[in-house]
């Protein structure tokens, strides 16, 4: 993610930190204080409710440990353990396709909708309702996609209505499919929305001299639209990222009633996590071996940013 | 336009071509459908509250046989909506705004003062964003036991406000160096000092990314559950989410009423739709502005 | 930890100020209160339950008669979980309910419960009985924890048993199959007149588990499955008597007499075509009236019999959970709980619950409504064993991990009996070599 800031910080200061350290003066002595007094809730904070919780539970990954008795010393052990354990491996599966499948289909979606809709009528509104299901809990959203398909569910009895027979929308060969589109439909608007104003910024200029020279519609996504957007599709890639390795909420209450958990066939890392410690029927309270899960998760979610980052770099396009 | 762009396309003769419009036809049913599938979505919500169960499945996008309009007055005075609505506007609100307040003075500092470290730690809040809550439930429900802050607004208040600042210090941070140098250069040359700057300069100039991050603070925290599920004990402190949960629950154990379940589904939408109709153009475009930069 | 600590507070006072109003409420868990004016209960209801305005008089007929009042949160069905993490700080209520298993596997387990043997001794309320003489010592191996002592009283029991509806299937009022033989016979029978024989909420994966397990145990003998499932080889589980269990459901699938869709709804769908007479069978616990009678048919009578033995004469003992109270180890004012429990366990408060929310309680000397006299009548005729043979209980883990979801793949016939034997076998080897 650091890469990310190399932007964004330090524009025009080409090496603040060098010329603090050979002579500081009066004024930079004063804006370092004024530097601290800014940043110091801030930090305080973050270190209180995000960095030490974090720590224990780096610390914690390396002990067995129920809450309640004194911990034991694990080592590596929980760590070796998840590779072999195959509910965590499949846990690990889910959680990747969710991000690399799902994610996939919500930005060729996203762009491809995106070029549309800006040459379209009513596009403010087109965007605000695809946009919707991002402000409605997901808790919720997740409800109205179960009563949505189940068996004699609303799709079902309007598909009978055609005259379709019943589908098995939620049987458990199809479920985790189920939750991974339910999944792409609930956070497709965001990201469309980012894509959508990353080519509105595009100057129609471009568009016009791509028409003159009898681009196709394919050729101007390609050329004008793709390369120029490209900065807005990677921050908004790191972005899904991040929500697709933190999603419970909607596969949490799509997969199960209040008090069980969801089938393993759609658990994620999330969901490994609360299964190990406070999901289950009589909860396993494994804090040691779920932290290692989730120091696992932070880990390769650092991996694949960078990558990400990698992958996504592109020449600079001069405007 | 750099010539690589265009390299690969063919000079033509100025015409739209045929199979560019068949193109576009497709895509734009194809996003209708799609617009219109959450707006099916939307009012299958809102009529099926005031639905009986028999009324929601058969006939899910008829009007109600009979207008069952007690759905709400019962999720909202017997199954808790109201306390859990009280509990969500204090918290929520009070996070959200305590999120823009402790945020934007931190990404002024970070992005416009020439400070060592200020790259470093804007990249350690970048990497916050990445922290799934999991990882941090259970040491902080410890730490905040012992700091009595169990069970309690002001704890839940804290927690949300501190889970939220990363996202929007990396928003802030965004915006604030999209302001233009030389109207902090001006201002410097009055012999504003940094209040001063941050408060009469910065603020106003950033003002849409403000309430950018309060309202993705708010909506996010609306929705939450996790965190208020380990956090809060009592009746009298449930969110409105708790309270939904509360009803699944429920309606599963004793009766399905599903006009219920959903009443309560759209106490919780009603507000944010509202919030978002409101201010949707800051919100889409004060994400883009943020992101983007 | 300290340092960050030392800085949370003074966050928190700078928090405090920037939002002064909104300050904590006070605590309504009165661990303030002295010795004994008032007790806390984090009940596993939520407030919308049949069962709270009842409850809810009862505290006031309690503070009336003793002055003491009970402050009650109603939790749901996570009160444990808040319990357990109120452990750490002594923040914990002086009464809480659960059903046997989770009291045992996290309360009596952790060593958090009080030894109940005292309550046992206690004169009910107004009656000349001793609650351990009320509640008899039937439900003894599944309310004493390994050291002998008694970390729950049970209230409510929940019998899992074949329910149907006597206007629906008048056939079975005269009589209900007593071997896999008969019920087999009954099944194919309903089948051949179109209708659907049997409901279950395949997604529920508890359910699946609940009624694969109550066959294997019919088939192998209480306590013996759970001797199963804790053999680290898996080789337990390639017995002739686990064969023929497992066969039933193959059978079942393969015959197709489950109700259209059960594989692909969600919980409580199925159940809810049962209640409307659109299936015939609905093996569920004893709460199945209380939860199903607000969409039943009209002319719905709840019966009910015992899952049958294999062959005649076998084996009958009945699955049973039992939901009840605890007592922390750590709560504030314990005597003022068990004072309580003395009073709820009167005639009549007990006669109020089963009657208007159709409870079968521990107290087998009163009247039951028609709808639950078919499990008292079962409950009191056979022994009893810990439903799923308390795999849930001591294994939870591998519970939900491997036992589950093998059994939901069974009963909606993606597995045959071989493959399921072949899966038990490797993922339990597995399970006990990663977790022994």
């Amino acid at each position: 993610m650091s890469v990310l800031e190399s932007e964004r910080v330090g524009t025009d200061a080409d090496a603040p930190g060098r010329t603090a350290r050979t002579a500081a003066t009066p004024r930079q002595r004063s804006q370092r204080n004024w530097f601290i007094l800014f940043v110091l809730p801030a930090v305080l904070l973050y270190a209180l409710v995000l960095i030490g919780p974090t720590v224990f539970s780096i610390g914690v990954s390396l002990f067995q440990w129920n809450g309640l008795t004194p911990p034991e010393w694990r080592g590596l052990r929980n760590y070796e353990i998840l590779f072999r354990d195959p509910v965590f491996l499949r846990s690990l599966v889910n959680t990747l396709v969710i991000l690399f499948v799902g994610g996939a289909v919500i930005f060729v979606v996203g762009f491809f909708f995106a070029a549309f809709i800006r040459t379209m009528r009513g596009r403010n509104f087109i965007r605000s309702a695809l946009f919707f299901p991002f402000i409605a809990s997901p808790i919720a959203l997740s409800i109205v996609w179960g009563v949505l398909f189940q068996y004699r569910g609303i799709v079902n009895t309007l598909l009978g209505e055609l005259g379709i027979e019943p589908l098995e929308w939620l049987s458990s060969e199809n479920i985790f499919k189920m939750a991974v589109t339910g999944t792409i439909w609930v956070s497709a608007g965001l990201y469309l929305t980012i894509l959508l104003a990353g080519i509105d910024q595009i100057p129609p200029m471009y568009y016009e001299v791509a028409e003159l020279e009898g681009a196709s519609a394919f050729q101007r996504f390609r050329y004008v639209t793709l390369p120029l957007s490209w900065d807005v599709a990677s921050v908004a890639a790191i972005l899904w990222t991040i929500e697709a390795l933190k999603l419970f909420d909607f596969l949490f209450a799509f997969g199960g009633a209040t008090t069980t958990m969801p089938p393993v066939e759609i658990w994620n890392s999330s969901l490994f996590v609360y299964g190990q410690t406070f999901g289950d029927q009589v909860p396993a309270y494994r804090f040691g071996y779920a932290s290692a899960s989730a120091v696992l998760m932070l880990l390769l979610f650092g991996v694949i940013v960078v990558l990400l980052r990698r992958i996504l770099r592109r020449e600079p396009i001069e405007l | 336009m750099s010539t690589q762009n265009t390299a690969g396309a063919p000079r033509r003769a100025i015409r739209r071509s045929t199979p560019g419009r068949l193109f576009g036809w497709l895509p734009r049913t194809v996003i209708w459908l799609f617009v219109g599938f959450n707006l099916v979505v939307l009012a299958i919500t809102l009529l099926s509250s005031v639905k009986t169960t028999k009324d929601i499945f058969a006939a899910p996008l008829g009007l109600p046989t009979t207008w069952e309009w007690g759905n709400w007055s019962t999720a909202w005075s017997n199954s808790g909506f109201a306390v859990g609505a009280l509990n969500s506007l204090i918290v929520v609100g009070s996070a959200s705004i305590a999120v823009v307040v402790i945020a934007a003075p931190a990404a002024y500092a970070l992005s416009r003062m020439r400070v060592r470290w200020a790259k470093q730690l804007s990249t350690a809040f970048v990497l916050g964003i990445g922290i799934p809550p999991h990882i941090i439930i259970i040491p902080l429900f410890i730490e905040f036991s012992q700091l009595g802050l169990i069970n309690s607004k002001l704890g839940l208040i804290i927690v949300y406000t501190g889970v939220s600042l990363p996202f929007a210090v990396f928003l802030l941070t965004g915006f604030m160096a999209a302001v233009p140098k030389e109207i902090e250069e001006a201002a410097s040359l009055d012999g504003a000092g940094p209040i001063a700057t941050l408060v009469r300069i910065f603020l106003p100039t950033v003002r849409n990314g403000l309430l950018t991050v309060f309202i993705i603070t708010a909506v996010s925290l609306w929705n939450e559950v996790l965190i208020a599920l380990t956090f809060v004990q009592s009746n009298d402190n449930f969110t409105l989410g708790l309270s939904l949960m509360s009803l699944l629950s429920a309606i599963q154990y004793s009766g399905a009423d599903y006009g219920l379940l959903f009443a309560g589904v759209g106490i919780m939408l009603v507000p944010m739709l509202l919030l978002f109709i409101l201010l949707r153009r800051f919100v889409i475009e004060g994400m883009t502005l943020g992101v983007g930069k | 930890m300290k340092r960050s600590m030392a800085r949370g507070a003074a966050t928190a006072a700078a928090l405090s100020l920037l939002l002064a109003g909104c300050s904590a409420s006070p605590s309504s868990d009165g661990s303030s209160g002295s010795a004994s004016d008032e007790l806390t209960y984090w009940s596993m209801l939520t407030v919308d339950e049949p069962e709270v305005p009842i409850l809810t008089a009862v505290f006031d007929e309690f503070e009336a008669e003793t002055g003491i009042k009970v402050n009650v949160q109603w939790q749901g069905r996570d009160v444990l979980q808040k319990v357990m993490a109120g452990m750490t700080t002594g923040n914990v209520p002086d009464l809480t309910d659960q059903d046997n298993n989770r009291l045992q596997g996290l309360l009596a387990n952790n060593g958090a419960a009080r030894d109940l043997s005292g309550l046992y001794e206690r004169t009910v309320q107004g009656e000349d009985v001793t609650i351990g003489e009320l509640v008899g010592d039937k439900y003894d191996p599944l309310t004493k924890g390994e050291d002998g002592a008694y970390f729950m009283l049970p209230f409510t029991l929940q019998p899992y048993v074949w329910w149907y509806n006597g206007a629906n299937v008048p056939s079975l009022t005269e009589g209900a199959p007593s071997d896999w033989a008969g019920m087999n016979a009954l099944l194919a029978e309903l089948k051949a007149e179109g209708r659907a024989p049997l409901a279950l909420d395949a997604d529920h994966t508890d359910y699946d588990r609940a009624m694969v397990a109550t066959a294997i145990v019919r088939a192998v003998g209480p306590g013996k499955l759970l001797e199963a499932v804790e053999d680290p080889t898996g080789e337990a589980w390639d017995t002739p008597e686990m064969r023929e269990a497992v066969d039933l459901f193959v059978d079942w699938a393969e015959q197709g007499f489950y109700a259209k869709g059960y594989d692909s709804s969600k919980w409580p769908a199925i159940q809810t075509e049962w209640a409307q007479n659109k299936a015939d069978l609905l093996f569920l616990g004893g709460w199945t009236p209380n939860e199903t009678r607000g969409y039943a048919a009209d002319d719905m009578a709840y019966r009910a019999f015992n899952f049958p033995a294999v062959e005649e004469g076998g084996d009958t003992a009945v699955p049973v959970a039992l939901n009840g109270f605890a007592i922390p180890t750590k709560a504030k004012n314990p005597e003022a709980a068990e004072q309580f429990l003395a009073f709820l366990y009167a005639k009549d408060p007990m006669s109020r619950l089963t009657t208007e929310t159709l409870s079968l309680t521990v107290r087998s000397d009163i009247e039951v409504p028609a709808d639950l006299q078919d499990i008292r009548d079962i409950v009191d005729q056979n022994a009893i064993y810990g439903v799923n043979d308390q795999v849930p209980a001591v294994v939870p883990n591998f519970d939900t991990t491997v036992f589950q979801p093998a059994t939901q793949a069974l009963v909606t016939g993606r597995l045959t009996t071989d493959e399921f034997i072949e899966r038990m076998k490797t993922e339990q080897k597995q399970y006990w070599e990663l977790n022994g």
